[in-house]
């Protein structure tokens, strides 16, 4: 239940509930099926590393990471404002790991500089975008468990509905 | 338009409006016309096929939800402070087919609970003995488990770690709930798959949705005219006194005016609060001598419990709340607040998740151990009764103006107090459920919710003076226009409203067609 909405008129006003990345499930298969550009600028290399400490799953690995920051780069080239803020936002992010900047930082100090920044609206609209397109792909869902659609299959009623091996007292 | 739909002419006054066509509107439509009298329904959403609905809450929501802009203020959500459909089938396309009934008690919550500080608490007109033979033609028609031969439905392992746990703890009435999903095949409609997406529209038809059970019922009577993508942006009338007809605006978005000889509002509280304070020739609105019309607003009390368990429960697999321990729904104030509340099993979605699980917008490393873990989550939704008060209303924004160039609906909700109790003890008893059975950890999800529940804000009652509506939903101040949906609620009990709405509904249109065909109306 509760997936994101996403209307243009509140921009601004409830980054929690409606993140500026302004697109439907749909929008994202489009998107997912876009060519990842390969811009070199800096705020665009760190976008990976910075989606791996904001939603930190061991289970998925680096070239998942990098797909999801070539989608979000694809959505900020398309609104100049956008791609201005996260440019300013990831360079004082990097500004913030000291004088080797977000590259040559460990994770403490990367999430520290993280924290120092999440009050800002620039983080929370990443935050909720990158949530948005991460927890909606099959792959987390297949990571962390949850199966999704299974009507092709018959539902779940012959698919474990009521399987569980645990309970005191329950035969599984 | 299906076989058998009628057509009615626009300058037709011998037809009765509804407006909506979920669980008020799509009920009241059918009953009338199976009662023989012309009805024309206009709904402001489109008429999906089953063929429509996929297994997919991203592609679903935008196709189903009202997103017209609503201002939340106070304790509601400022930006989607309430959850409803717009669609034909209403919010039965969303609804989770939770079908109890309202106890006995609720019904005469006032006298029941007594004297409370900053709370509107009102009886309601009539009794549940008045309703129990609606209730049980309700429970029929929606195909509710439990009632009439209908075996319940099998439960979930969401639904055993709940009733391990409640019974540990003690609890003895828990069940997979009084649902209106077919646990086998019924009145055309197929048997539950488990499919989990509830919410989303049922792909199989398996739980009732007006959408395809009482709407195309009412268009084989020959007396019913469904219009989709019709929107009602004004209830015609005689200086208030009488109502003449409907002016609404189709899917090209022409402005028509449908005569009508009655009409009957079902929009979904906040759209049908709207509708009536934007129809009058003051500010006060139409039928709103009282001054209630728009206040009283209630939500249901509502919080998400997500226990950590010591093994895989898997809680996305099946109906999403056939589940439930009842044994907290009494009246005891020695547990610190009136009223009672159900607990039933509920899903969560990982996006949900990452959304709400931690407060705050979280991140990092503490939400994804958690995440990580999904498989072993159980979850069950608190649902409490909320009691009203009067600043907790709908009104209407003075310059922001919608597409339609109606003014935008502002909800104001308050907690009162007794709400944020009765929350407290129930988050505290549902941890503790889970933990009887060894939860390592347990959140708590307040606060964040939209309202799904929306009841109140032209309540029915004796006094004309201090409610909106008649124990018939007849509006006390124009005969011909009544209000068909939560709205007319006095009091929002502890359990979920859909089966209540369409008992009621049952109710009014037997009580209408009578009024109709004797000529009182």
């Amino acid at each position: 239940m509760f997936p994101g909405i996403s209307r243009r008129r509140v921009l601004g006003t409830l980054a929690r509930f409606l993140p500026w990345a302004l697109f439907s499930g749909s929008a994202v298969q489009i998107l997912h099926a876009a060519e990842v550009g390969a811009a070199s600028l800096p705020a665009r290399a760190l976008l990976p590393s910075v989606l791996r400490e904001l939603f930190p799953h061991a289970g998925l690995g680096d070239e998942f990471y990098a797909e999801m920051a070539g989608v979000l780069w694809q959505q900020m080239l398309a609104d100049p404002v956008k791609l201005q803020e996260a440019e300013s936002g990831l360079a004082r992010l990097s500004a913030c790991c000291g004088s080797g900047g977000w590259e040559h930082a460990g994770t403490d100090a990367r999430v520290a500089a993280l924290i120092g920044m999440q009050e800002e609206m620039f983080f929370q609209a990443l935050r909720d975008s990158a949530l948005m397109l991460i927890y909606r792909d099959p792959r987390v869902w297949e990571h962390i468990g949850y199966g999704g659609n299974a009507l092709a299959q018959g539902g779940y009623l012959t698919r474990g509905f009521d399987h569980i091996d645990w309970l005191p007292g329950v035969q599984p | 338009m299906s076989p058998g739909s009628a057509q009615f002419g626009l300058a037709d006054d011998s037809v009765v409006v509804v407006i909506g066509s979920g669980a008020g509107g799509g009920t009241l439509s059918r009953r009338l016309a199976e009662r023989g009298v012309k009805v024309v329904c206009l709904e402001a959403g489109p008429r999906l096929t089953l063929g429509d609905i996929v297994n997919d809450e991203a592609a679903m929501f935008p196709r189903i939800t009202w997103l017209d802009e609503r201002i939340g203020q106070g304790d509601a959500p400022a930006a989607f402070p309430t959850w409803n459909c717009k669609t034909v089938g209403g919010t039965t396309m969303h609804w989770t087919a939770a079908a109890p009934r309202i106890q006995p008690h609720e019904f005469k919550a006032r006298t029941t609970y007594g004297e409370l500080a900053d709370t509107s608490l009102a009886d309601w007109p009539l009794t549940s003995a008045d309703l129990a033979p609606y209730y049980d033609q309700a429970e029929d028609l929606m195909g509710v488990t439990g009632s009439h031969g209908i075996p319940p439905l099998p439960g979930n392992a969401n639904y055993k770690v709940l009733e391990a746990g409640a019974r540990r703890v003690g609890y003895c009435d828990v069940d997979t709930n009084t649902m209106a999903i077919n646990p086998v095949p019924r009145d055309g409609r197929a048997a539950c798959q488990q499919l989990g997406f509830c919410t989303s529209g049922c792909a199989t038809g398996a739980k009732w949705s007006t959408l395809y059970t009482e709407i195309p019922a009412a268009e084989r009577t020959g007396n019913f005219e469904l219009r989709p993508q019709c929107m009602a942006v004004r209830i015609l009338n005689e200086q208030g006194r009488h109502v003449t007809g409907v002016r609404y605006r189709d899917a090209s978005g022409k402005e028509r005016e449908q005569k009508a000889r009655v009409v009957c509002v079902a929009g979904n509280v906040v759209e049908t609060t709207r509708l009536l304070l934007n129809s009058g020739t003051t500010p006060a609105g139409l039928a709103n001598s009282s001054g209630e019309l728009g206040r009283n607003y209630m939500r249901h009390v509502m919080a998400g419990v997500i226990a950590l368990m010591p093994g895989a429960v898997n809680m996305h697999k099946g109906a999403q709340v056939a589940g439930v321990v009842r044994d907290e729904t009494r009246h005891d104030p020695g547990r610190g607040f009136s009223g009672g509340f159900l607990m039933h099993t509920l899903m969560f979605t990982p996006e949900t998740l990452a959304r709400w699980l931690l407060p705050g917008g979280a991140w990092g490393e503490p939400l994804t151990r958690a995440l990580d873990r999904y498989r072993d989550m159980a979850a069950l939704l608190i649902m409490g009764e909320d009691l009203p008060r009067a600043d907790s209303r709908i009104t209407l924004h003075e310059s922001r103006r919608d597409q339609h160039g109606l003014p935008v609906p502002v909800v104001t909700y308050y907690h009162h107090p007794n709400s944020l109790a009765l929350r407290n003890y129930a988050v505290a008893a549902a941890g503790k459920l889970y933990r009887s059975l060894g939860a390592d950890e347990i959140f708590n999800i307040v606060d964040v919710f939209p309202a799904t529940h929306n009841l109140g804000t032209a309540r029915m009652g004796e006094d004309p003076r201090r409610s909106v509506c008649n124990t018939w939903g007849q509006t006390h101040d124009i005969g011909n226009l009544l209000i068909s949906d939560g709205s007319v609620f006095a009091s929002a009990g502890c359990e979920n409203p859909t089966l209540t709405i369409a008992a009621l509904a049952l109710r009014q249109g037997d009580y209408l067609a009578e009024q109709l065909k004797s000529g009182r109306l």
